[in-house]
């Protein structure tokens, strides 16, 4: 077979799938589309037990609360956050990059909060959730609750601050502002593969700008690059339509503010990509983010 | 019968292939795709790479597709499996999708058919008036290293155009 000889338990509430994490070896399982193929390849230290969270209820929801942060639940497939429209109304972002993220039969099976726990700097998911505030509802032994933003949670690659026994319940995620644009682009040698490099874009209505890099560092790089442009108008639309916002993107601006972030943080170097190539596709996404975000109406 | 809730090498498990139901005992750390072929006799199911790259053990996994060597055994426990098999069953001619395949060489080595059918029987389920750009994204899972592709997006518009 190909996996490695190891335990698995189903736990049938959090209280149990808390207690079974707290044991020497315990790795959680969820959708299973990152961790499997790790351990199939024997690339990851093998965990003596395995605690499939498939079988905890009331997990999988993608809901919206009274305040309007998107909740996402730790079982909620990537397909189902794909389709969600509450997912394309409140979180366009996300719903760009999910279409982006692996192949439909991954994205069946594999979840939102699978992803950010297992915190590939390359991936998608993890940028996704820093750039949307993320904050992750974090459940520990003993009925414990805590809330930490994913920008804390995640520690490097492949790492996050989950103490033992400890998993991330829910993923909540702020909602877009009105008038905000939102974009997410990448690239990967080839398309739908892991990206070398992933920008997302928060362009505010009042042109106050925001960007965060998946596969630059080895954690999401995420930095606020101040007022790019200017404030939206509103204009009569040429057919007669609904009024129109538009902003005009201050470019000389946008490419300072860039070069300046990329400079002050060296981008990774490995295998799949040099440092040099890193960086300017960071600089080339990031810069078309920009100009995209100011430019959709 | 042991506990799933408690920690085991071995569970015990239940799901239907291809309309029969089975009961396995099976490994904690065995592969859906490695139970389907070696418990179950499901040989239609294709081990390419076993560690989901290549998407030969594409099944459709209650309802929607999934690669059969990224999901545990155990995690398919009450699931309906259906594989290459379902499309058509022996002694019946073949389904639309399969005779387009045949008809557009989408094949040669076939060993990654079996996978492509199942991705785009999916696609072709869900938006029957799918684009080219669709069909790349939808089969973008399941590599070929015979055909080139053509054959196969070929296939697919065909399949496609039949309905």
């Amino acid at each position: 077979m190909s996996l490695p000889p190891l335990a698995l338990a189903r736990p049938a509430t959090v209280a149990a799938a808390t207690e079974l994490l707290r044991r020497d070896g315990a790795r959680a399982l969820a959708g299973g589309q990152s961790l499997v193929p790790l351990l199939a390849a024997r690339l990851t230290p093998a965990p003596t037990l395995l605690v499939d969270l498939g079988a905890l209820p009331g997990l999988d929801a993608i809901a919206r609360d009274d305040d309007g942060w998107l909740r996402i639940g730790a079982l909620a497939r990537q397909r189902a956050a794909e389709r969600s429209p509450l997912v394309a109304a409140h979180a366009p972002l996300l719903a760009q990059a999910l279409a982006l993220v692996g192949h439909p039969s991954t994205r069946n099976r594999g979840t939102v909060v699978g992803s950010v726990a297992h915190a590939d700097p390359a991936a998608e998911l993890p940028a996704v959730a820093v750039a949307l505030d993320g904050v992750a509802v974090v459940a520990g032994p003993g009925g414990a609750r805590r809330e930490t933003p994913v920008a804390a949670l995640i520690a490097g690659p492949g790492r996050t601050t989950l103490a033992p026994g400890e998993l991330i319940a829910e993923l909540r995620l702020a909602p877009a502002a009105a008038g905000e644009r939102q974009v997410w682009l990448e690239f990967a040698p080839r398309r739908f593969d892991l990206p070398l490099v992933g920008a997302a874009v928060r362009l505010a209505a009042d042109g106050d700008a925001r960007l965060t890099l998946a596969g630059y560092a080895e954690a999401p790089l995420d930095a606020r690059l101040g007022p790019l442009g200017r404030p939206a108008l509103e204009q009569a639309d040429d057919g007669g339509g609904p009024a129109r916002r538009s902003r005009a993107l201050d470019r000389a601006a946008a490419t300072a503010a860039v070069e300046r972030l990329l400079a002050a943080h060296p981008p990774r170097d490995d295998a799949r990509a040099p440092a040099a190539l890193r960086r300017r596709l960071a600089r080339t996404l990031a810069l078309r983010a920009l100009a995209k975000a100011a430019a959709d109406a | 019968m042991p506990d799933p809730r408690e920690p085991a090498t071995t569970h015990e498990i239940e799901l239907t292939v291809d309309a029969t139901t089975r009961r396995l005992t099976v490994e904690a750390r065995e592969t859906l795709a490695e139970a389907l072929r070696e418990r179950c006799d499901a040989l239609g199911v294709r081990i390419g790479c076993g560690e989901g790259h290549c998407g030969a053990c594409t099944v459709d996994l209650d309802g929607a597709t999934a690669r059969a060597c990224t999901v545990l055994a155990v995690q398919a426990d009450g699931a309906a499996v259906r594989t290459v098999e379902s499309l058509a069953g022996p002694g019946e001619p073949l389904a639309p999708l399969q005779r387009a395949f045949r008809e557009q060489h989408a094949l040669q080595c076939g060993f990654c058919t079996a996978g492509m059918l199942m991705s785009a029987e999916e696609l072709l389920r869900e938006r029957p008036r799918a684009d080219d750009d669709e069909i790349r994204a939808a089969l973008s899972g399941n590599l070929c290293r015979c055909t080139g592709y053509q054959g196969i997006l070929r296939a697919v518009r065909a399949a496609r155009d039949e309905r």
